[in-house]
């Protein structure tokens, strides 16, 4: 256990001291009437707001819809990267016969499929998913790939010699170094599955953090806007942080040589 | 093991033969590029040899042989970096021994190679030279005939590598395995060595093979300031080709 | 410079690079056989899957009313000129910020947090603020493009090697003549990496805005079709915008491959 006099010399109290600043400035000159952005809400609005919406429920709701479609389609895409990751780094012919087509379906911003999600699916958490699981999966799948075509030489010699099978090769030494970039890839893919649940809530389906941002814009209540804006924020970290802590518990040698790493 | 042989569309050994006997510290030392990687290569079952043949025991190998093991240059991509020193060293051996031999088997070469009391560190925390350590234990773990050792001290610093030639020195002592130990150093090859096999030019040939009959067990200090030392260390660099005078 | 990267060095020649860098064309036939396959299971229209033919039709509908050109031409332009105040923007305060090491230290959590906000939040955002005009949907491009370059460029300053500073100084050069010949050449990578970030975040809130918003644009006419269930627009209009995207990019590696020519190559 670190000495707390360690660990308080290790914040930024400066940084903070900042915001607080900001804060009070922010409140100070909206309550004596100098700035008076017609909806910026004070921030003692935004945590009475913020108090509200938590109390009857309606964050809740929003929060746990929302976080059913990243964890959805954060899992679908984690499968399917996985999958033809391995595959297309294990085969050089099919990586031959498929870079070109997924280079160009690449750069197609997830927002861009939301119009033809609302066709096929109208307001649903499937609308959602189509348009989480498809970007959300080329981060895994670029990832596994260079994982296993990274995947040292030196290592399949080692397996040669002491005369494993194939089976035992990929098993016991091609997946568990291949394990760190494809975690890497696992979180780049989270992150990007929360803004695409947002988007695909704001411009299609009405359920969740991104509609009630827009909902809450569009019924001219500012303080529950930015209270929302700062939830979004919190739960990207949040997730983040539980990706990387259940990362550590799982795989404490790979995230050890991730950490190494650098 | 015994073997002639030569290699690939461009030949890069030609005409070895080579015997090891039982218990016998064999250095094989030449300049870069002439093929010694390539021969331990073949001897360890990785690389076929276009004509010759190996055999371990009397037996010709087809991939490598079950009591020959190879000890690589690079040792953090030879080891599983995620598992842990002692997972490592019973790599080889795990499905082939009930899992009660396999801890005895890897306390044994941990103590051998002096590691005792780093089995749940992994190699990534550890130093270079203990990474090599470790390999080595894992080649040892299988009790092999053979250990082929290729430019295993390279990567390591000189008080390091001096450190490590004694210790192989014991561990030979102490196991009875054959060795063939690759390297480009020739002060090393002589102090480590029964036996300096020369391979010069391209394609590789052994130029010539050379019995060293210096006194056990050797010291870095006295022995390397011996005059039979010195004289086995001329005869080398005259072989390799790398003196002037004739 | 040898005569190879001399070759190299201009816009042509790394048009080349990029373009021989490029996975081998025979990739493309998984894309081509499910357009294939498409056409021939559903050649005519649908609402849900029309084939790909009809996307062609619809391109030359939507081309002819003249709509789309101007919408290819709104998006672009406002991505164009949001992506450029960002750069302009991102790099002077990023310069600023970094410069100062107790501003960067004070400012750090703050910028941070920004960071952390999903750009496509701000827009509900900017619309309260400032309403549905072109300055809003101007100033969240350029709000969502500032970060990734900003952050870029302060992290670059506080890297910069200090003896480069120790020349400076040795060479008596004012604060403007330091900042201009050899402050910003050292961040320019990290910039461009930073830049490479922050043009798909444009791309996505450009189109965000017009969705939303209905303002002039790809995003707008996207909505309008899929509200009016013209499919086949609609699936026309999401291949355009990824050729888009996909152009964008390479473009974007030409320019970088320009720019970076003078700098030792990258391990």
């Amino acid at each position: 256990m670190r000495e707390p006099r360690r660990i308080l010399g290790r914040v930024n109290w400066l940084g903070l001291a900042t915001i607080a600043l900001g804060f009070a400035l922010w409140e100070l000159l909206l309550r004596a009437g100098f700035a008076q952005y017609q909806n910026l809400p004070a921030p003692s609005a935004m945590a009475s707001g913020l108090a509200e919406i938590t109390s009857s429920g309606q964050l809740l709701a929003d929060t746990l819809h929302t976080l059913l479609s990243v964890l959805v389609g954060w899992t679908a895409a984690l499968v399917l990267g996985v999958v033809f990751g391995l595959l297309l780094g294990a085969s050089s012919t099919l990586r031959r016969y498929s870079l070109a087509s997924i280079e160009m379906l690449r750069p197609m911003p997830g927002i861009a499929f939301a119009p033809v999600a609302l066709l096929l699916f109208g307001f649903s958490l499937q609308m959602e998913l189509m348009v989480i699981i498809l970007p959300a999966l080329w981060p895994v799948l670029i990832n596994t790939m260079g994982a296993v075509m990274g995947v040292h030489a030196r290592l399949f010699e080692v397996g040669r010699t002491f005369r494993l099978s194939r089976g035992e090769i990929m098993r016991k030494i091609m997946l568990p170094a291949a394990l760190p970039c494809v975690l890497v890839g696992a979180r780049l893919s989270m992150t990007l599955a929360l803004v695409l649940a947002i988007v695909a809530e704001m411009v299609g389906n009405p359920a969740g953090l991104g509609y009630a941002v827009v909902r809450e814009q569009q019924a001219m209540r500012p303080e529950l806007v930015f209270a929302y804006v700062v939830v979004i924020g919190a739960l990207g970290v949040i997730l983040n942080a539980v990706l990387t802590g259940a990362v550590a518990m799982l795989f404490p040698a790979a995230s050890g040589r991730l950490r190494e790493a650098g | 093991m015994e073997l002639p042989h030569q290699d690939g569309v461009r030949r890069i050994l030609a005409d070895i033969s080579l015997e090891l006997r039982r218990g016998e510290f064999l250095t094989v030392v030449g300049p870069s590029g002439t093929g010694k990687t390539t021969l331990l290569r073949v001897l360890g079952g990785l690389t076929a040899s276009t004509r010759g043949a190996v055999h371990v025991n009397g037996r010709l190998i087809d991939g490598p042989p079950a009591d020959v093991v190879i000890v690589f240059q690079d040792y953090s991509h030879a080891l599983l970096q995620w598992r842990t020193v002692a997972r490592n060293v019973a790599f080889g051996l795990e499905g082939k021994l009930p899992r009660n031999q396999i801890s005895e088997r890897v306390r044994d070469a941990l103590r051998l190679v002096r590691l005792d009391g780093h089995e749940d560190d992994y190699p990534w925390q550890l130093s270079g030279g203990m990474q090599q350590r470790v390999q080595i234990a894992r080649a040892l773990a299988l009790r092999p005939a053979v250990l082929l050792m290729d430019e295993p001290f390279a990567a390591l610093d000189a008080m390091t590598k001096a450190t490590l030639q004694d210790e192989l020195l014991r561990l030979r002592d102490a196991t009875g395995s054959s060795f063939v130990f690759v390297t480009h150093d020739i002060e090393e090859a002589v102090y480590l060595g029964d036996r300096v096999a020369v391979i010069t030019g391209a394609p590789g040939r052994i130029e010539r093979t050379v019995a060293v009959d210096l006194p056990k067990p050797r010291d870095q200090v006295v022995t390397r300031q011996m005059p039979k030392f010195l004289e086995l260390r001329y005869l080398l660099h005259q072989a390799i080709g790398q003196t002037e005078h004739a | 410079m040898d005569r190879q990267s001399k070759k190299n060095a201009d816009f042509a020649g790394q048009l080349r690079t990029v373009l021989a860098s490029l996975p081998p064309a025979r990739g493309l036939l998984p894309l081509i056989l499910l357009l294939l396959v498409w056409q021939l299971l559903q050649p005519g229209p649908s609402p849900y899957f029309p084939g790909p033919s009809q996307w062609w039709t619809a391109a030359l509908t939507l081309f002819s009313r003249e709509h789309l050109v101007a919408a290819f031409g709104a998006t672009t332009w406002t991505f164009l000129k949001g992506l450029a105040l960002a750069i302009a923007a991102g790099t002077v305060l990023g310069l600023l910020i970094g410069v100062s090491d107790r501003a960067a230290h004070a400012l750090q959590p703050l910028l941070e947090f920004m960071r952390a906000i999903p750009p496509p939040v701000t827009v509900p955002v900017a619309s309260l603020l400032i309403g549905y005009s072109e300055t809003m949907k101007l100033t969240v491009v350029v709000l969502s493009a500032l970060w990734p370059i900003l952050l870029n460029a302060t992290s670059a300053v506080r890297q910069i090697d200090p003896l480069l500073l120790d020349v400076a100084r040795s060479f008596r050069l004012t604060a403007w003549q330091r900042t201009w010949r050899i402050v910003l050449p050292a961040i320019v990578p990290s910039l461009l990496l930073g830049i490479r970030i922050a043009i798909p975040l444009a791309i996505v809130v450009t189109l965000l805005v017009e969705m939303l918003t209905s303002l002039p644009g790809i995003g707008a006419l996207m909505i309008r079709s899929q509200r009016n269930f013209q499919s086949s627009e609609v699936y026309a209009l999401l291949v355009m915008v990824g050729l888009f995207g996909f152009v964008v990019n390479d473009l974007f590696a030409v320019i970088e491959g320009v720019i970076m020519r003078r700098w030792p190559p990258r391990s």
